[in-house]
């Protein structure tokens, strides 16, 4: 195994919680001679995840800028653990509103989820801090959603982060669970366990997974409903016998046209995934067009780094001046080599600079 | 520019008196609409080109001979800006799907509005509303994108 394949190894297991044997193979390798310098530093940020008190932080991200000077998003998370106190481990979307969070005390099998891109659809609480999944399909754009939950007053949820490629939309809501939900264990979902998928219409579907879940690393579980029989634009929790949760229905179907459902651990991986993102990015704003985190606004930029849309105004920061080096590094444009031809610092794509549309010449590239 | 896409139907290529026709009736449309085609006309590898103003946008004609004449008709808007590309391609792909008969491109580091149709059945009265469409959209699209991306206009140095 390559330094590059352990490094990917010891990420995956950080983000499945085994956090002291992550943490061993992190300290090797961030002293490895088979990582670049940005690998290494790579290495340091996770390892400043292996463990929850600052300072501790703080070490990891200096070493990781040691290695990798010109990353403003290691620089950035650098300048905020410092300014702030040690923190807990929640979301700040969340913790804000805990102060006025109601508690629930019988946790819903399935909310209704009202005002996103098509109709209405449903969500379970993934967590005790109040935390809703739903489809990014249900989604779609909006910020704000509606949350409906039988015998309670409708609250509104803010949507903190969506993944459209496993079509899943986390949901932050003023609500907070007197008892934690019950997940089913990863290794349950095997083929024919039978489920009930409960709709926020009240309406139930029995049915069985329908394939054994051999790829481990498939976040799906195949059902054998079909995304006709949704009584909404999906995201109906599915619980097993005992009352586990299990996954969420989707409108996405496999070969066979039978409706797809996301598994709750690959939902749990994310949304631990968002936990770190936010410890790391505690000011960063969310882009609705692509669902993810965006620190543009922050240093004055006016679209998303990741999909390039434009940011609304009010997710903007107040700086008036944009910091142009943190910009140029957060849209990937400020390449070392600039373009042989046009002399853009704005990368290239299969040889060809992203600009100009011209082959770089190995020569000049070669000679720097 | 080469093509990745073919023209789909497959008809005779057309003889050469049939392009020379063709060429003639694209003359007469240029003075119909009021340009001096010969004063217009610019070298071209293939076929024929004419380069002329329309309020702020110039335009560019070509008459390509391959398969059944085609008239090309488009308006380079920008040089591409040296940062924040990422957002412009977006918008540029948001802004093509609003446009009615034009698409926008990319060749080299210029931005382009562009229409393409069959010389067959072109009248002058058509070609001045292709013409006078791009006009307009290379007029709202420079000004706006020049000042959200910052790209320099095409041709104001
Ligand atoms: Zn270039």
């Amino acid at each position: 195994m390559t330094a590059q394949d352990e490094l990917r190894q010891a990420i995956q297991m950080m983000q499945n919680g085994q956090a002291e044997a992550a943490a061993n193979q992190l300290n090797r390798l961030a002293n490895s001679p088979g990582l670049d310098a940005q690998a290494r530093a790579a290495a340091y940020v996770w390892l400043a995840e292996s463990r929850g008190d600052r300072d501790f932080k703080v070490r990891c991200l200096e070493r990781a800028l040691e290695h990798d000077p010109n990353n403003a998003q290691i620089r950035h998370g650098l300048k905020q653990l410092r300014a702030a106190p040690a923190q807990p481990r929640h979301l700040p979307a969340i913790r804000q509103k805990r102060e006025s969070a109601r508690q629930l005390q019988q946790t819903p099998r399935a909310v209704g989820i009202d005002g996103g891109a098509n109709g209405l659809a449903s969500a379970a609480f993934i967590a005790g801090d109040g935390l809703l999944a739903t489809t990014s399909y249900a989604v779609g754009s909006a910020l704000r959603v509606a949350v409906h939950i039988s015998g309670e007053q409708e609250v509104s949820g803010a949507v903190v982060r969506r993944y459209p490629q496993h079509d899943l939309a986390l949901i932050a809501t003023p609500l907070s669970l007197a008892r934690k939900p019950a997940i089913a264990p990863p290794s349950l979902a095997a083929e024919n366990l039978s489920f009930t998928a409960f709709s926020s219409t009240g309406a139930r579907l029995r049915g069985q997974l329908s394939r054994a879940d051999r790829g481990r690393s498939t976040p799906w579980l195949a059902t054998n409903i079909h995304p006709i029989q949704l009584p909404d634009a999906g995201g109906d929790p599915l619980y097993d016998a005992q009352g586990q949760l299990i996954g969420l229905l989707t409108r996405n179907s496999d070969n066979s046209g039978a409706a797809l459902a996301i598994k709750i651990s690959h939902i749990q991986a994310l949304a631990d995934g968002l936990r770190r993102e936010r410890q790391l990015l505690p000011h960063a704003g969310y882009c609705p067009t692509c669902g993810s985190l965006t620190q543009a606004g922050r240093y004055g930029g006016r679209s998303c780094e990741t999909c390039g849309s434009a940011l609304a105004a009010d997710g903007r920061g107040a700086s008036a001046e944009p910091d142009r080096d943190a910009l140029r590094q957060l849209y990937g444009e400020s390449e070392a080599q600039p373009c042989t031809h046009c002399r853009a610092r704005v990368g290239q794509y299969e040889g060809r600079c992203l600009r100009c549309g011209q082959r770089q010449s190995s020569r000049a590239a070669a000679s720097g | 520019m080469g093509r990745f896409f073919g023209r789909g139907e497959q008809q005779p290529v057309e003889s050469a008196g049939q392009f020379a026709g063709s060429l003639r009736a694209v003359e007469g449309i240029l003075a119909a609409i009021g340009v001096d085609a010969s004063a217009a006309r610019m070298e071209v590898e293939s076929g024929f080109g004419w380069h002329f103003q329309r309020g702020s946008a110039l335009i560019e004609v070509y008459l390509t001979p391959e398969e059944q004449g085609y008239l090309q008709v488009l308006s380079p808007i920008m040089h591409l800006p040296q940062q924040h590309l990422l957002a412009l391609y977006r918008r540029l792909l948001e802004l093509n799907l609003q446009l009615t008969n034009a698409a926008l491109g990319v060749h080299e580091d210029v931005v382009y509005v562009f229409h393409e149709r069959l010389l067959a059945g072109l009248d002058a009265a058509e070609a001045d509303a292709i013409i006078r469409r791009l006009a307009q959209y290379a007029d709202e699209l420079d000004d706006a994108l020049a000042e959200e991306f910052g790209g320099r206009m095409y041709g104001r140095g």
